[in-house]
């Protein structure tokens, strides 16, 4: 049994008072030398005397002994321990490996509830704690945020970086970039891709060593324009030059322009935010050659470039926040004009703005609720069932405790099982979380991340799991532990005595109403969230969207001028709309739910325009004639675009229901007239629209103007081609259409409008879904532990049920008396369950949409569907109730 | 220092004590006497110093204890050699042997020391 010998727990008794022990050897030893000396003719005392003269230096000795057992003594204390937990741990795999069903029902009802925790934190820990893949010390990073009259976290101009740049000296460098896309093509073929274009200190600053070659040089921020140097992204570089080493010193064009391949980024860095995906950086000095803005770099309105720094070493946050603040105030009064009101915000950490950030907590803050819900009723099941388990070895712990082991000791080795089984279930918690997490991140919007693509299982992961299994080993051990360990041993030995049953089943009761009560709550949060998805889904866009198909060309990028655009543009338009299963076909300059939009504020001309007159702020978009066919946007006055408003005609344009009501309400605009802007040109309004849903589905009412295409060209656009039946069927036709006018143009975009809609409610159907699911999951093991409590109890009270029907119980009463018991825990819990849901559900209120978070109907078919599961969950044990033959019964006893 | 008498070194009398003990259980007091009388009395050692070298032993695994009645019947502690204690002494002794032996070769050579440093 032990480790230790035998006799070495002999000396225990020796063991704890070593002093007197010494002592008394001593005193024997001494005793003897004066019997000695008494016989020898010395008279008692002086016989003592001397002996202790002859025994010597009696105190050094007994310090020296007193040392040495001491130690001893510690050594052996330790050893013992070690040995206990060891016996301990053998003691408890034994008891496990014994009942290998039950084990097995708890790890796997472990492995659910842990392993949703572990998913949801391999998330979290992948977008908001584990470091942007690539830099170096990335804990002196900073975030730099414009903000403009205190609020706001935005980009800045290329001067105010050069200043931030030139003067801080908190900051131990500033570097900037700006997103963007370009083509890129070798000669063989194009393909749009996500750029950035970066200040020369961008891979200096964030410490990236490049794969192969160089990164950028500082001077070549500088230089004047035609730094035509580019360094690849790694996934661009395998993918395009199958990973050839020779790329550097190649030449590619970078929107219709040659570039130097100078080096390859390392693998897994994609740029400084987590949700762009960059596969190639250009520097900021090659602008002129990379788009029309080339005066973006002397503008200080200009306001387009990410900044990020780097601490000088001993800085915190607060003292650079204090000196950048002084920096922008000098900005501010050096240059009104443009830096009026603009201050800067210093985040610590790169990778993910801070409102994405914020959204991100949010979004986790609700997962990690349910999950910790599911866990919750998971370790609720595994308490119900280790009290179940208590029952079975009232007995062996009784005989246990007889032989002297303590309540301590037992309590020790009963938790010592609940944590060797949270320890199994953690393990295989891992090994689910890492399943689930690669299906969850191909659900919507978390599919788009290109950091997901990748769930690390790094420390933080494991050490999340080993906390939670650990947490979970009490939280389900340690009630049981306490109850078992309990001394009451008299009554336990009598076997045959149920004893002490009515506070276990009381126990036992409670998990279940609590159990049920969580599941409630999880479920009006799921239902809540999918009544918005709903909401969503059902809300009237204004536009006809299951029969559009889009596909987005940039002729600008391709090295279009606008002549030869406008051409391409007519010449496309005209051949798709003769395809067949084309009913119409326009083009658009913003793709409508897709990505945000653009707004100018808008004065009607016939009344002045005070100074402080802020006008309207209104969205709009340049759309060819076909435009409001294609979409099923509805005329309701005047005419829509037409091929007459070319570039040459009068300037017109058609609003919307929304402007329409602030600028003239209760008239007719047609025929009005409209500036954008104060200084704008007066343009006619020729057509009124009915409001549709522009940015995003839950938005309200947004006040909209439409611009003919050919009054207001735009090199990018997007093709609406309205089908005649399924959009995805036109789609390779509209796609072969483009090659045909330009076999080289790269095509974005291409796919259904209503897979737009879909992304753009992503946040919401994961919400949704993820929700949904791990709600469900809680209430399924809800549901097993009423199984399996109805089951257990039904087969203790056997005998109970046996006299009852002896003496004539029906059938139907005797299972009666069992959903009677089931139907108690559902209705308590769920009452409970709702009480807490009305608490609950009011932090969600933001996330939804069309439902308040008290929604009736919600809560009232979650509980309906609680009621009718969990009772449909115990009707099998009532059944087994009713079939329990009286005498069978009665003889077991 | 009576004349005669020798001083124990400290390694020494544990080699002593655990050859003492090879005779079968025996109190602090017993190992004393037994070294004396085989030494005819020429051992000097501290009575009190016995104890600490009998604790270490005893710590080590060498000897174990235990308490026991005593020729005159009186609460004694009886100390008894391990197998431990046994190999320990075997080895002990040997090299003790070879060291006398060496020490021996050196006195008992020639009057002057023949070899010098080239």
């Amino acid at each position: 049994m032990s480790a230790e010998p035998i006799w070495r727990r002999y000396k225990r008794w020796w063991g704890p008072d070593v002093e007197s022990d010494v002592d008394e050897e001593f005193e024997f030893h001494i005793g003897l030398i004066a019997d000695r000396l008494e016989a020898s003719g010395l008279g008692r005392e002086e016989a003592d005397r001397r002996a202790r003269v002859e025994f010597g230096d009696a105190a050094r000795a007994r310090r020296m002994c007193g040392e040495i057992g001491k130690q001893r003594l510690e050594r052996t204390r330790r050893s013992e321990r070690v040995a206990r937990w060891t016996q301990d741990l053998r003691y408890a795999s034994r008891a496990l490996a014994k009942r290998p069903a039950f084990t097995a029902a708890v790890v796997a009802t472990l492995a659910l509830g842990i392993g949703a925790n572990v998913t949801i934190f391999s998330l979290f820990n992948a977008v908001l704690l584990r470091p942007l893949p690539g830099v170096s010390e990335p804990e002196s990073l900073v975030q730099l945020g414009r903000t403009q009259g205190g609020d706001g976290f935005d980009t800045f101009s290329y001067p105010d970086l050069a200043d931030y740049r030139e003067t801080s000296r908190t900051l131990a460098g500033v570097a900037g970039s700006w997103s963007t896309a370009v083509h890129l093509s070798t000669g063989r073929e194009t393909e749009r891709v996500d750029a950035a274009v970066v200040s020369g200190n961008y891979f200096d600053v964030l410490g990236v060593r490049p794969a192969l070659g160089r990164g950028y040089l500082p001077e070549e921020d500088e230089a004047a324009a035609g730094v035509r140097a580019v360094v690849l992204g790694y996934g661009l570089w395998q993918r395009w030059f199958g990973g050839e080493r020779s790329v550097v010193g190649a030449t590619v064009r970078l929107n219709g322009e040659p570039f130097t391949v100078v080096g390859v980024a390392p693998e897994g860095f994609t740029g400084t935010q987590i949700h762009s995906g960059v596969e190639l950086f250009a520097p900021v000095s090659s602008l002129d050659g990379l788009s029309p803005e080339s005066t973006l770099r002397q503008s200080r309105d200009a306001v387009w470039l990410m900044l990020f720094g780097r601490l000088a070493p001993g800085v915190g946050v607060e003292e650079a926040q204090r000196e950048l603040t002084g920096i922008a105030q000098r900005l501010e009064r050096e240059y009104p004009e443009s830096n009026e009101e603009r201050g800067i915000q210093v985040v610590a950490g790169v990778g993910v703005h801070p409102g994405i950030a914020e959204a991100a907590r949010g979004f986790l803050a609700i997962l990690f609720g349910v999950v910790v819900v599911v866990l919750l009723v998971a370790c609720a099941n595994v308490a119900n069932l280790l009290l179940a388990r208590a029952v079975e070895r009232r007995r062996e712990l009784a005989v246990r405790a007889a032989h002297g082991a303590s309540r301590g000791r037992l309590l020790r080795q009963l938790l010592m099982e609940s944590l060797l089984l949270a320890a199994m279930g953690g393990v295989a918690a891992v090994a689910l979380a890492m399943v689930a997490a690669r299906t969850l991140v191909r659900l919507p919007m978390l599919s788009e991340l290109p950091v997901l693509q990748r769930v690390p299982l790094d420390w933080r992961v494991l050490a999340f799991a080993a906390a939670v299994a650990v947490i979970s080993g009490l939280v389900f051990g340690l009630a049981p532990a306490l109850r078992m360990s309990r001394p009451d041993l008299v009554s336990s030995l009598k076997e045959g005595t149920p004893g002490s049953g009515s506070t276990r089943a009381r126990a036992r009761t409670a998990l279940l109403v609590g159990q049920v009560a969580l599941s409630m709550v999880a479920l009006v949060a799921a239902g809540l969230f999918v009544r918005t998805l709903q909401n969503l889904y059902g809300v009237d866009s204004g536009f006809d969207i299951a029969s559009v198909a889009v596909a987005s060309v940039d002729v600008g990028r391709q090295g279009y001028d606008d002549e030869r655009g406008g051409r391409f543009f007519d010449e496309l338009i005209r051949n798709v709309e003769a395809l067949p299963g084309v009913e119409a076909a326009g083009l658009g300059t913003i793709l409508p739910l897709g990505h945000g939009g653009w707004d100018t504020r808008m004065f009607a001309d016939d009344r002045p325009i005070g100074p402080e007159d802020e006008g309207i702020k209104t969205d709009q978009n340049a759309v060819s004639p076909g435009y409001f066919r294609a979409m099923g946007v509805t005329l309701v006055r005047g005419r829509g675009i037409s091929e007459a408003d070319r570039a040459d005609a009068p300037r017109v344009v058609v609003i919307n229901q929304a402007l329409t009501d602030l600028l003239w309400p209760g008239e007719d605009p047609i025929g009005e007239r409209l500036r954008a802007g104060r200084e704008g040109e007066p343009v006619e309004v020729v057509g009124l629209v009915a409001d549709a849903k522009y940015r995003s589905l839950n938005e309200e009412s947004r006040p909209f103007a439409y611009y003919p295409f050919q009054q207001m060209y735009s090199p990018s656009a997007t093709l609406h081609v309205r089908a005649s039946g399924d959009p995805r069927g036109v789609l390779p036709l509209v796609q072969a259409e483009v090659r045909a006018l330009d076999a080289d143009l790269p095509i974005y975009r291409a796919g259904t409008l209503a897979h737009w809609r879909d992304r753009s409610l992503g946040p919401q159907r994961a919400a949704a879904s993820l929700v949904g699911f791990f709600g469900a999951l809680a209430f399924l093991l809800a549901a097993i532990g009423l199984y399996g409590s109805m089951s257990y109890t039904v087969s203790q009270r056997t005998r109970e049920i046996g006299i009852r029907m002896a003496l004539g119980a029906r059938v139907a009463q005797v299972a009666g008396l069992v959903l009677r018991d089931a139907a108690a825990v559902l209705v308590v819990g769920i009452v409970i369950g709702g009480l807490a849901a009305l608490a609950v559900t009011r932090l969600l209120q933001g996330q939804l949409f069309g439902v308040q978070p008290t929604d009736p109907l919600t809560f009232a078919a979650v509980a309906a569907m609680l009621l009718v599961v969990g009772l449909a969950a115990s009707q099998l044990p009532a059944r087994r109730a009713s079939r329990v033959d009286p005498v069978t019964a009665l003889r077991s006893e | 220092m009576a004349a005669g008498e020798i001083d124990v070194m400290q390694g020494t009398l544990d080699l002593l004590v655990l050859k003492a003990l090879t005779g079968g259980p025996m109190h602090g007091y017993n190992v004393l006497a037994w070294l004396r009388e085989t030494t005819d009395g020429a051992l000097r050692v501290e009575d009190a110093a016995l104890y600490p070298a009998l604790h270490r032993m005893e710590s080590r695994g060498l000897i174990e204890s235990e308490w026991g009645l005593s020729e005159n019947n009186r609460r004694a502690k009886f100390y008894q050699l391990t197998p431990r204690g046994s190999e320990e002494l075997g080895r002990e002794a040997e090299g003790w042997g070879r060291y006398v032996e060496m020490v021996g070769k050196v006195l008992s050579a020639g009057p002057e020391p023949t070899w010098r440093p080239a």
